[in-house]
């Protein structure tokens, strides 16, 4: 099965890059976070057709990529696998949206096209900018950032709980996954009709597993109490910047710069 | 069905982002108040990682030959109660999102709608448990199942397709969607339907008081759905009419704020606009097979797509020399 | 010190597991509890920390007696590693997970910090402290589920199986680190070699009762005894032809 094997080590490729030690990696998590966040919205608040006010947002993913030291290799993978259905959504554009929108040296522009190549930016940067976010953060520094915006303990705890048992469980379908097919040579996959035991049997051992997890909690003292340290401060100067670059993002939405530009260079 | 942050309008993510937000607070209240016994946080931590495994699994479908996945909203609900379930989903959505790009940050919000809340409160209580509230049988239990998971995803394809529609960045016809949506989900439904229920008939004979202790914790919220129900009415009220109508007389809310602030923009385009309109219609007419149905983009994109372009090539430029730049200093430290 | 008088534990499904246990155990003592699958060892550690209560008798630590009031006490004075560390360790960061019991108990970050930093010095793992719990490995894992009870600085700590999982080097670490441990151990373990290297005595169970107990070396060296209970001598012991 290495479809599991493969998911699991695309999770931990990313992890890793969090160990680094850059100006990126240092920031507060939240910071990173609401700055992640400003970024989509202002990305998706692009209307559908508009493309040439994207371009300098392109300059967000490189300057991180290459401050943060964050290697292109597999952010781009991750990238083309999330393209095709976005990919597919743009292109129908073509076939249904054909008004004209502009001329190009003599070539029609149709609406069409701009919403396609405008979809496409803005995945390539809302997609960009979220790995970018967790190969500067590890999930640890995301929690508590989650818990700095008082999500409740029970959804942090939830996703830590998740996150870390995911390996665990990926690793014990993986080894009955094999066990059945090594007995099964000839099927691709797992039977239609063994997977009601095939799967019952892993919820019947995560039920158990579950318990002795939280039979260790209570042996520790747990009563559903805190669990997490008081979060790190975060300082003045990192709101301030993050103030700024929001600022900038703005202004860049406001004005066209790639427009602007171009319009210089004409003239 | 993972939508992504590209085909989404800012307004429909911000809105069912509230609406997930807080369908997630009510269902944590709920946790709260009806299971003071704190065995349900290992046990929804360990069933996310097991949805998340378990999706990687492909099984083969008979007479196709072809395989499929599971999604895990009723077969979790059956298992947890559908309060902890859907905050078991969300948080799988958010890591799937994170780091396999798997549905987008902003986006998280519908998916969250699609995929959690409308199997787990919706199709489960309507469907599921009331179809076993007298009686737990195997029969009854592959019905019940079989039946939600098909209406859990037909909503929530449903909930693709009207959320991408009012978010209005890709032009897909309502028609046509819904024509590719639904059917291909029917086939999914029937077949995670299947599964799911042989999982739970299996638990059902080997582990009874799972499926029993899943039914009988949520005894009471019969009155309680009525107001998760009445909240979401009004959210589809509020997102069918109001933010369709602000989508569609005012492309994109955003947008339109924005041309508001700068109205003096707008005036001057106007007049150029037409020069290009004319340019347009010569070209039309040069092209007869291209059929350009309509002559009215009146945008900025028309007066300044010259511009654009060449603005854009060099921004782009600019921007890999920047990166490049910084990778050479960085590289010589 | 540790007193079981008279324990008995019947399962939700009928199945009585330990049926008039008793024994007791010095402070400072490294007690081996040995047994057949089945005999009762697991039901034993689990009904000392009371995630089993037990149908008759009693269970006292330190004069505590254990009450369904005073789990909470009691779990503060014996810890428990369990036997796969990745059911003890459930945090996202080793420094969380070791922390974990501490802030149940309420103390200060500061002191937190403090202990942390002595107990993974002392265990040689300074390095792990900001690592992800399931990026360790088979061997960093137990000594990280032994930290995490270490810490909390109980009087008695009960091991289940802690050789298990683990590479022959690993596994002599982990006897040197135990060797070390001060408190009270009561350390159940199909792996008689350790018991013989490790502990003071020897309690052999059966059929839920105490089968026979003493000196690990008689114990672990009386082939008869150790057949009758289901076992056999320890490998070292064991002549192998080769």
């Amino acid at each position: 099965m290495s479809e599991i094997k493969k998911s699991i080590n695309r999770i931990s490729n990313l992890e890793e890059l969090t160990y680094r030690d850059t100006v990126i990696h240092r920031l507060p998590p939240v910071i990173k976070l609401l700055m992640t966040v400003i970024f989509l919205v202002t990305v998706i608040s692009f209307g559908s057709e508009q493309v040439s006010g994207l371009f300098p947002f392109l300059l967000y993913p490189v300057l991180l990529m290459t401050v943060a030291e964050i290697p292109m290799r597999p952010l781009l993978t991750r990238l083309l696998i999330a393209l095709p259905f976005t990919l597919f959504a743009g292109l129908s554009n073509m076939f249904f949206s054909k008004e004209a929108a502009m001329m190009l040296g003599g070539i029609i522009i149709t609406k069409g096209m701009l919403v396609f190549v405008s979809i496409l930016i803005k995945t390539i940067l809302s997609v960009m900018s979220v790995l970018i976010l967790v190969s500067t953060t590890s999930m640890n520094d995301l929690l508590y950032a989650m818990l700095y915006l008082h999500i409740p303990t029970i959804i942090v705890l939830q996703i830590m709980m998740t996150f870390r048992y995911l390996s665990v469980l990926a690793g014990e379908i993986s080894v009955m996954y094999h066990a059945y097919i090594l007995r099964a040579p000839r099927e691709k996959g797992i039977k239609l009709i063994d997977m009601g035991p095939f799967l019952g049997q892993l919820i019947i051992r995560s039920f158990d597993r579950a318990d002795r997890i939280y039979h260790a909690m209570k042996c520790r003292g747990f009563e559903g109490g805190v669990i997490f340290s008081e979060h790190k401060k975060v300082r003045t100067t990192h709101w301030l910047g993050l103030m700024i670059v929001s600022v900038v993002l703005l202004i860049l939405r406001f004005v066209n710069l790639s427009e602007l530009i171009g319009q210089l260079v004409i003239g | 069905m993972h939508m992504s942050d590209a085909l989404l309008s800012v307004a429909v993510g911000t809105t069912m982002n509230v609406v997930s937000t807080g369908t997630i607070g009510y269902s944590v209240s709920r946790i709260k108040k009806y299971e003071p016994e704190e065995n349900k946080i290992p046990m929804m931590g360990v069933m996310g990682a097991f949805i998340f495994a378990a999706q990687m699994i492909n099984f083969t479908i008979p007479v196709t030959g072809s395989s499929g996945h599971i999604g895990g909203g009723i077969l979790l609900a059956a298992l947890l109660g559908p309060f902890p379930a859907v905050i078991t989903l969300a948080s799988v959505l958010l890591i799937q999102c994170l780091f396999f790009a798997d549905g987008g940050l902003l986006a998280l919000g519908c998916n969250i709608f699609n995929m959690a809340i409308i199997p787990c409160l919706i199709a489960y209580p309507i469907l599921y448990k009331r179809i076993l509230r007298s009686k737990l049988t195997p029969k009854r239990i592959t019905i019940a199942t079989i039946l939600s998971v098909i209406v859990g995803l037909q909503l929530g394809a449903f909930g693709v397709v009207l959320e991408t529609l009012v978010s209005g960045v890709t032009e897909l016809p309502f028609g046509a969607f819904v024509v590719l949506m639904q059917p291909i989900h029917l086939a999914i439904g029937i077949v995670e339907g299947v599964v799911s229920a042989a999982v739970l008939c299996f638990i059902y004979r080997t582990r009874k008081d799972i499926l029993e202790n899943a039914l009988g914790v949520q005894n009471t919220p019969k009155l309680h759905m009525k107001r998760v129900y009445v909240g979401i009415l009004i959210v589809a009220i509020f997102l069918g009419g109001f933010v369709s109508w602000f989508a569609s007389s005012k492309p994109d809310g955003l947008e339109w704020a924005i041309q508001k602030v700068t109205n003096e923009e707008e005036l001057t385009i106007d007049s150029e606009v037409h020069n290009e309109l004319q340019q347009i219609q010569n070209a039309t007419a040069l092209l007869p097979d291209y059929s350009v149905k309509s002559v009215k983009p009146i945008r900025e994109n028309v007066s300044t797509g010259l511009s654009g372009v060449i603005g854009g090539c060099i921004t782009l430029f600019a921007v890999t020399a920047f990166g490049t730049i910084i990778m050479l200093i960085k590289k010589r430290k | 010190m540790l007193k079981i008088d008279n324990l008995s534990v019947k399962y939700q499904d009928g199945n009585q597991v330990l049926r008039g246990l008793s024994l007791s155990i010095e402070n400072g003592e490294t007690v081996g509890l040995i047994g057949a699958n089945g005999a009762g060892k697991s039901t034993l550690l689990m009904t000392l920390v009371g995630i089993l209560l037990p149908l008759e008798g009693t269970i006292e630590i330190d004069g505590l007696l254990q009450d369904k009031k005073n789990l909470r006490e009691l779990r503060e004075r014996i810890g428990v590693v369990f036997q796969n560390p990745d059911d003890q360790l459930f945090m996202s960061s080793v420094y969380d997970d070791i922390a974990f019991g501490l802030r149940n108990y309420g103390m200060s970050e500061e002191n937190i910090k403090h202990k942390i930093d002595y107990i993974m010095k002392e265990l040689g793992v300074e390095k792990l402290q900001n690592m992800s719990s399931h990026k360790l490995s088979g061997g960093e894992k137990r000594i990280i589920a032994i930290a995490t009870i270490l810490v909390m600085e109980p009087s008695v700590i009960v091991f289940d199986e802690p050789s298990s999982f683990l590479d022959p080097k690993t596994r002599r670490r982990l006897i040197h680190l135990l060797r070390n441990v001060p408190m009270t151990k009561l350390i159940a373990t199909h792996d008689l070699d350790m018991a013989l290297e490790l502990c003071d005595r020897v309690i052999v169970l059966k059929d839920g009762q105490v089968y026979a107990q003493g000196n690990a070396k008689d114990i672990l060296t009386n082939q008869k005894l150790l057949e009758e209970a289901g076992l056999e001598l320890p490998f070292c012991l064991q002549r192998i032809e080769l």
